[in-house]
């Protein structure tokens, strides 16, 4: 019985995740929980209060949009400046001592500085969102070019194909599963950095911004409520991406894993 | 429908190899000098031969004597230091399609499925996806691979893998095939089977094959000619002819002739193995 339930993994853990949350609930009914921290169903009963007052929904999609535009400005800049360098000995020299350098910095730090410059205004936090995005995808993109079996390219020399051709068939589909894994990195950051730079300045908006007024104002319900929206938004986005690379690199997957 | 594919690329090389006394690679005083550092390691030290088209030749030689940059040269993937490489009258000066390059592992394209890494080489060609597909599934008959073309290589034995890529080689029809110990990373059964399979694809396409081993036993089952090569500086030291009748069963193995050939290639390669062995350690 229980072998058949650990069989099908999802609903294994489906079922711990499920039996957490009884668990968390029977603390609240047994008045172990500190008042800041609201119990499943109370939670529940604020994610519905803000959905219908237009408060989160409103919220989510300002993160959202904010978070999506940087990380894919990051993310982009990120693979092509990961390929060029991957495949080009004088574009590698140019960027890698660059990136080496700036790669260690904690990209948050330069919020105050790019406010300085831009105020606090939605492009100096999608701008500091697309730094941060920048670095992982540039970084695996880098390396799945350069660790790419060299007798792979032999092979296509072989069949004298062209180099347009090596490099979109060849060399990019054997990075594809270190880009890919660069920008899972990166979708997960551009969700933290969203939050960041959210909570930073007036009148920003986004979940941020609603969960660091509910701290300020002990409205535990919102906060609560914004740190759910985090949390699924930030599994969905994860899935979506996990399924669409699994598309494109599932002969390597099966490569890695025997099966798929 | 196998026999008649078999036909069809025996065809393609008859028409390949119109002139009979044309040899179809000759190579010439090839030598090849690596620079290390300031150091000078000589790999390859005036090597000459010649194959005709459609022979078998096999390369034997001890670990470390330069047969695969030999074969690297062959292929035009490295530069010879000097001497000449010709095939088929033409000067080798880098890679190409009339020469068909299998390595020792199957290097198959693992983000596509076994029957487009066998025909992406033909979709290179100019050949449009729907034939080229059609001609992948012909060769994937001729290495008996029908009914995997959907598999992902990764899904396929290390035996398996390696009869995808000669049937991608094959695909280019090149006029020579370069094999650098094709079956050396494959279990000892499967290697047998491997052989014979390579004796009756070779057989059913004609082409001129140079096939490098360190085995004897696959240097004499497989080859029409056997050059056995010495350890570094490499050169070749001896040249036999194998008079084995084909086409070649396993049972040949256990043939007195068989044995005879065996011994006296390992009286030959014993010296250069025990040289390189503990001798030219660099």
């Amino acid at each position: 019985m229980i072998d058949a339930i650990l069989d099908r993994k999802w609903l294994a853990s489906l079922l711990f995740a499920l039996l957490l949350i009884i668990l968390w609930q029977c603390m609240d009914v047994f008045e172990l929980l500190p008042s800041y921290v609201l119990s499943p169903w109370d939670i529940l009963d604020a994610l519905v209060a803000t959905t219908v007052d237009g408060t989160l929904p409103l919220a989510s999609v300002q993160s959202v949009l904010l978070q999506l535009s940087g990380f894919a400005v990051g993310a982009i800049a990120g693979v092509v400046l990961g390929l060029t360098a991957g495949v080009s000995r004088w574009a590698e020299d140019f960027i890698d001592p660059v990136v080496s350098l700036t790669y260690p910095l904690p990209k948050i730090a330069l919020f105050p500085v790019v406010v300085i410059w831009f105020g606090y205004t939605d492009f100096s936090r999608a701008l500091v969102i697309a730094t941060s995005c920048f670095f992982p995808v540039f970084v695996n993109a880098y390396a799945g070019t350069r660790s790419i079996e060299p007798r792979l390219l032999w092979v296509a020399r072989n069949a004298d194909a062209g180099k347009a051709r090596i490099f979109l068939q060849v060399i990019l589909r054997a990075a594809m599963p270190a880009v890919s894994n660069g920008i899972r990195i990166s979708l997960a950051l551009s969700f933290i950095l969203t939050y960041a730079t959210e909570t930073l300045g007036a009148s920003a908006g986004g979940l941020g911004n609603m969960i660091e007024d509910g701290f300020n104002d002990l409205q535990y319900g919102p906060l609560w409520a914004g740190i759910v929206a985090f949390a699924i938004l930030g599994l969905v986005a994860d899935r979506i991406w996990g399924r669409l690379s699994a598309l494109w690199t599932r002969g390597q997957l099966v490569e890695a894993m025997g099966r798929v | 429908m196998e026999r008649a594919h078999a036909d069809d690329l025996t065809e393609v090389a008859a028409g390949l190899t119109h002139s009979l006394d044309e040899l179809s690679v000759s190579v010439t005083d090839l030598t090849k000098v690596f620079r290390r550092g300031n150091r000078e390691v000589t790999a390859l030290d005036g090597v000459n031969f010649t194959a005709r088209p459609g022979e078998f030749v096999t390369v034997l030689g001890p670990s470390g004597c330069g047969k695969s940059t030999l074969l690297h040269i062959l292929g035009g993937f490295e530069s010879a230091s000097t001497g000449s490489v010709e095939v088929f009258g033409k000067s080798v000066t880098g890679p190409g399609r009339e020469r068909g390059m299998v390595f020792q592992s199957a290097t198959l394209f693992p983000w596509w499925t076994i029957q487009r890494n066998v025909a992406w080489p033909l979709e290179v060609g100019g050949m449009g996806r729907k034939a080229s597909r059609a001609r992948a599934d012909d060769l994937l008959e001729l290495v008996g691979l029908t009914g995997f073309g959907d598999a992902y290589p990764g899904e396929l034995s290390g035996g398996m893998q390696q009869r995808a890529g000669i049937a991608r080689t094959l695909s280019l029809e090149p006029q020579v095939l370069l094999m650098d110990e094709p079956f050396g990373a494959l279990d000892a059964q499967t290697r047998e089977l491997m052989q014979e399979e390579l004796n009756r694809i070779w057989q059913a396409s004609g082409t001129t094959v140079v096939f490098i081993t360190h085995d004897i036993y696959e240097a004499v089952f497989l080859g029409d000619r056997v050059l056995v090569m010495s350890g570094r500086p490499g050169r070749i030291v001896a040249d036999i002819s194998i008079d084995l009748p084909r086409p070649r069963g396993h049972d040949v193995k256990g043939s007195p002739e068989f044995s005879d050939y065996h011994a006296r290639l390992w009286n030959l390669l014993r010296d250069e193995a025990i040289a390189s062995e503990f001798l030219s350690r660099d």
